[in-house]
């Protein structure tokens, strides 16, 4: 197995000692970057003038109109608004999520990602491709059951997955990418011919590196599964 | 309204403060500089591009600094990582200006950037920047996940997914034996 440790403390080109004695040049620094500090931010702009109370209502209510106009006319999607509503009549499928990553998860907790899971398994990526369905791309992993947590599968079992692509260029989870093991959050049936989804296309999958004791969440804000989640499930990892 | 006795203890104060800080960042100096010297050398090949980057770093941090920063090193390494992503945008286009100028002149050879030798300096060549930059913090600075998350303003769960893909390109390269890459 690779030591990647030893072969980058091999390769280090750093000369200076970590533990080496400040030098002269070192403390004359510490001198020189110690200049007073940069002055506090300037003083705020003066607060424009506040009308006169009595015109306040007149005001409030030459606003508001308007914008209550407005807001029913975007809602009833008339005239110009009517260009960025969606008629359901001209979509056939539900589009692909976008991938930003979400300010909140999907899933606030093991319980609640657990509960949404029809199957949980631990798989061995074997295959990878893409999918049409109803126009859409998705994309799709071949994956081979090592253990199984939830769901009416076996080890040794090959299945496919898959899950909407991208809009933009995001990436595909490492725990799905050839020769990875994954710990999979699924919902079964898949999308036609296919025997899985993921739960989540960002918060679907965990990566399993020998690294680190617990699965690596793949989403930017993906629920961390803890300590002892894969034995809490039953899942024995041979 | 404040007494004159009022405006001296506020100003004595102020420079006990001051005068703490100035203790807590020295003492921070201290501990970090060498690591940071290192953390410089490891990525900037020129000695006296090296010292005006380490000087750099210090100085914003010290600009910077407040007593919170003091109990951890990913912020300054953060500062230091910032410093020399600006030296590489600024050697960029020095090259890159360099490129025209000789390309136009058809008379000065380009500078030609030191050569790795070393398996493992040729093997990051054929990563790109962020890959080596995340096994450098993990190897070279020994950097744990949260603080390269800091450092690099990721999620610990990203730093993790892109450990192990940088490890994972780099493996078949140190073991089938790196190829110098043509310029």
């Amino acid at each position: 197995m690779l030591d990647f440790a030893q072969r980058f403390a091999a390769a280090d080109p750093a000369t200076t000692p970590l533990d080496a004695p400040l030098s002269d040049d070192a403390l004359a620094l510490l001198d020189r970057v110690m200049t007073p500090r940069a002055a506090q931010p300037a003083a705020k702009p003066p607060a424009l003038p506040r009308p006169p109370r009595w015109q306040l209502p007149r005001l409030a209510i030459a606003i508001a109109i308007p914008a209550l106009i407005l807001a029913t006319l975007a809602a009833m999607g008339w005239g110009w608004f009517g260009l960025f509503s969606r008629s359901t009549g001209e979509l056939t499928a539900t589009p692909a999520p976008g991938w930003a990553e979400p300010s909140a998860p999907a899933f606030a907790s093991e319980q609640e990602l657990v509960a949404a899971s029809d199957a949980i398994l631990v798989a061995d990526t074997i295959g990878t491709g893409t999918l049409e369905l109803n126009g859409l791309r998705h994309w799709l992993a071949t994956v081979k059951v090592v253990s199984v947590g939830k769901g009416d599968f076996e080890p040794g079992e090959i299945l496919q997955v898959t899950w909407p692509a991208p809009e933009d260029s995001g990436l595909w989870p490492a725990a799905l990418e050839m020769g990875n093991r994954g710990l999979l959050f699924l919902t079964t049936p898949g999308a036609p011919g296919t025997s899985a989804d993921l739960v989540d296309p960002l918060e679907g999958t965990y990566l399993i590196d020998d690294s680190y004791p617990d699965p690596i969440p793949e989403g930017g804000s993906s629920l961390d599964v803890g300590a002892g989640f894969l034995d809490r499930l039953g899942i024995r990892i041979p | 309204m404040t007494t004159l006795r009022g405006r001296r203890d506020v100003s004595v104060m102020a420079r006990q403060v001051v005068g703490a800080e100035e203790e807590q960042f020295s003492a921070y100096f201290r501990t970090h500089y060498n690591a940071i010297v290192r953390y410089v050398e490891r990525r900037v090949a020129q000695r006296e591009d090296a010292a005006e980057l380490v000087a750099d770093v210090f100085r914003i941090a010290w600009q910077r600094f407040e007593p919170a920063n003091s109990a951890s090193r990913a912020w300054l390494f953060q500062v230091a990582h910032n410093v020399v992503l600006d030296h590489y945008r600024r050697h960029g286009r020095q090259r890159a200006l360099i490129a025209r100028v000789a390309d136009e002149a058809a008379t000065q050879p380009l500078p030609v950037p030191v050569e790795p030798d070393h398996p493992v300096l040729l093997a990051l060549e054929h990563l790109d920047e962020p890959a080596r930059e995340i096994l450098r913090l993990r190897y070279w600075e020994e950097l744990s996940v949260a603080e390269i998350a800091t450092v690099l303003q990721l999620s610990s769960g990203a730093v993790r997914v892109r450990l192990h893909r940088a490890r994972q390109q780099l493996k078949p390269i140190l073991t089938t034996g790196p190829v110098r890459r043509e310029p």
